[in-house]
């Protein structure tokens, strides 16, 4: 038939794209959309030459593109391992796909602002922890039902939600003019109602809190361990507004005395006590996210641990390398970044849905955090022996048992997490001391 | 995740791909290309099936019983490739006459409403 080389190179080319398909699908229709496709190219060479040929493939790539998602979400095979995890089989490629992919944008993002210093993590963060839900969500409107390996994106989202509350401001809307009012109470502070943004989202983090816990409760889904973990959670938040409180008290009497020298310091006493009450802002979110966790807990039980994972995987771990943290060496700074990427984004989710009894279960959620967060504690160990803290002053013994307790803190609601999702099954309790802090801010 | 296609049933309108390639088949058993261009001659151009639409549709409408893929050769002289053939079953030509008789009745409200640009209306 018709030799033209631009023919051969289109179907050469159209037959690597037909890989593309479902094995099943292409095992019956292969050879036949190729037949296809070569009778459209000879005859869009004859009436067009290559220009027809153009023509074509600009409307089959459109086509092709379509019909594989299609097919690949219609084939009843292709969705195997997409929506549930088959614990102790092999792997399906698809939805390790689905997770993988948000862990190794994090992955490489992460290395690649360590390396150049420059605020690649954030723009991911602040963009792309949005569009990751996309596939998911596909996969939803498709399938009709939520893939397990979509936590992972679900997690990640409403971190990165959280996180643009604070960045915009946008709980502050409703409170106008809350830059003109201040008051003066505890050591003299000066305290902003700027602090309000917090308030809004503060409320109804609490508001929906209750409604869930509520809800739970109601249905016996809390048990007796679990509020000890909740109990637990909720006092070392409350003794670290007080610490803070007592931390920025501190701060502000060194920042006084600094502002009679340097105009620059007096900038600084914006930083106020209604500050210490942002703690609230980053414990409640993650308390909600474990609460939310139980919708999923119901079908998915330990594997609703993803969530958490997810919301974890944007958490700051020295993503800047500011001016502050240059006296601790930048191989330490990055060797510790990319282990901790490597282990919250793509060890410990492959880790999770591989195993399949109860304690293995836990060990993977609780181990390869407690590795990922000796990284964290091992850089504020030198950022401490560094001799600055956050704010670029000395640092204080009491400095550095603000980023310890933040840590805890996590480590206890993960305790909680997992009374939550893997409840009945006794003699398989997690100690508190296999769950190590985890990462820094949230 | 085998879930029948709420679209293949008796009563819903069918796609466009779906109707006109049940239209091509009306009048005799067809391959896949010659179903292509069927339904190119059909809409004068306007819709062109790509090979993944048309072997998609194809593998829906089997399943759906509206066609069936036979072995013999309508024209084995002509046709020196071992292409598939189809063949338009009762159901399909039942759901293509239903899908015929709503577009019919869309076209006549049309004419009510004088939205036709027919001269003679």
């Amino acid at each position: 038939m018709n030799t033209n080389p631009w023919i051969e190179l289109s179907l050469h080319f159209y037959r690597q794209l037909l890989r593309l398909y479902p094995q099943v699908y292409r095992a019956t229709y292969e050879m036949e959309m190729l037949r296809v496709f070569k009778n459209q190219c000879q005859e869009a060479y004859q009436q067009h030459g290559s220009f027809g040929l153009f023509l074509l493939w600009s409307r089959t790539l459109v086509d092709l593109s379509v019909t594989v998602i299609y097919e690949h979400l219609s084939d009843p095979r292709a969705t195997v391992g997409l929506l549930d995890v088959m614990p102790n089989t092999q792997l399906p490629w698809k939805g390790v796909l689905l997770v993988l992919i948000p862990g190794l944008i994090f992955f490489v993002s992460q290395v690649v602002q360590v390396t150049s210093t420059r605020d690649w993590f954030f723009l991911i963060l602040y963009r792309a922890g949005y569009f990751l839900i996309l596939p998911v969500l596909f996969v939803w409107l498709i399938t009709r039902r939520f893939p397990v390996w979509g936590l992972i994106p679900f997690g990640l989202l409403y971190a990165t939600v959280w996180n643009y509350i604070d960045r915009f401001n946008l709980g502050a809307l409703p409170f106008i003019g809350y830059r003109v009012v201040y008051a003066r109470v505890l050591f003299g502070i000066r305290i902003s109602v700027s602090d309000t943004k917090y308030l809004l989202a503060v409320f109804a983090c609490v508001l929906l809190l209750a409604v869930l816990i509520r809800h739970n409760a109601r249905r016996g889904q809390i048990s007796r361990s679990a509020w000890k973990w909740l109990g637990l959670y909720g006092l070392l938040v409350v003794l670290q507004i007080m610490g803070e409180a007592y931390r920025r008290a501190i701060a502000y009497r060194f920042l006084l005395e600094l502002s009679q020298e340097s105009p620059a310091g007096s900038v600084l006493l914006n930083d106020n006590f209604f500050g210490s009450l942002g703690n609230f802002y980053d414990a409640l979110p993650f308390l909600l996210l474990i609460f939310i966790g139980m919708l999923f807990a119901r079908k998915y039980k330990g594997f609703s641990f993803l969530v958490l994972l997810g919301y974890l995987l944007p958490t700051v771990i020295y993503g800047r390398y500011g001016t502050w943290y240059e006296f601790v060496p930048f191989y330490v700074v990055g060797v510790a970044v990319v282990l901790y990427r490597f282990v919250v984004a793509l060890v410990a989710p492959i880790w999770l849905v591989r195993t399949a009894s109860v304690p293995s279960r836990q060990r993977a959620a609780a181990i390869p955090i407690a590795v990922a967060i000796l990284c964290h504690v091992s850089l504020s160990i030198l950022v401490y022996l560094g001799g600055l803290n956050q704010e670029g002053l000395p640092a204080t013994l009491l400095d550095f048992a603000a980023y310890i307790w933040e840590q805890l803190i996590i480590a206890v609601g993960l305790g909680l997490a997992l009374a939550l999702y893997l409840p009945r099954e006794k003699g398989h309790v997690v100690a508190s001391a296999t769950l190590m802090p985890t990462t820094t801010n949230f | 995740m085998p879930r029948k296609n709420s679209m293949l049933v008796s009563g819903q309108p069918l796609t466009p791909a779906v109707f006109h390639i049940l239209l091509a088949l009306a009048d005799g058993d067809k391959h896949g290309y010659g179903i292509m261009k069927d339904v190119e001659n059909q809409t004068a151009g306007r819709l062109k099936l790509g090979p993944g639409t048309l072997y998609g549709t194809i593998k829906r409408l089997l399943a759906a019983g509206l066609i069936v893929e036979i072995d013999e050769r309508p024209d084995p002289e002509l046709d020196n490739e071992r292409r598939r053939y189809y063949r338009l079953t009762a159901l399909g030509r039942k759901l293509a006459k239903e899908e015929n008789q709503r577009l019919m009745q869309a076209v006549k409200s049309a004419r009510l409403k004088r939205l036709s640009d027919d001269p003679l209306n």
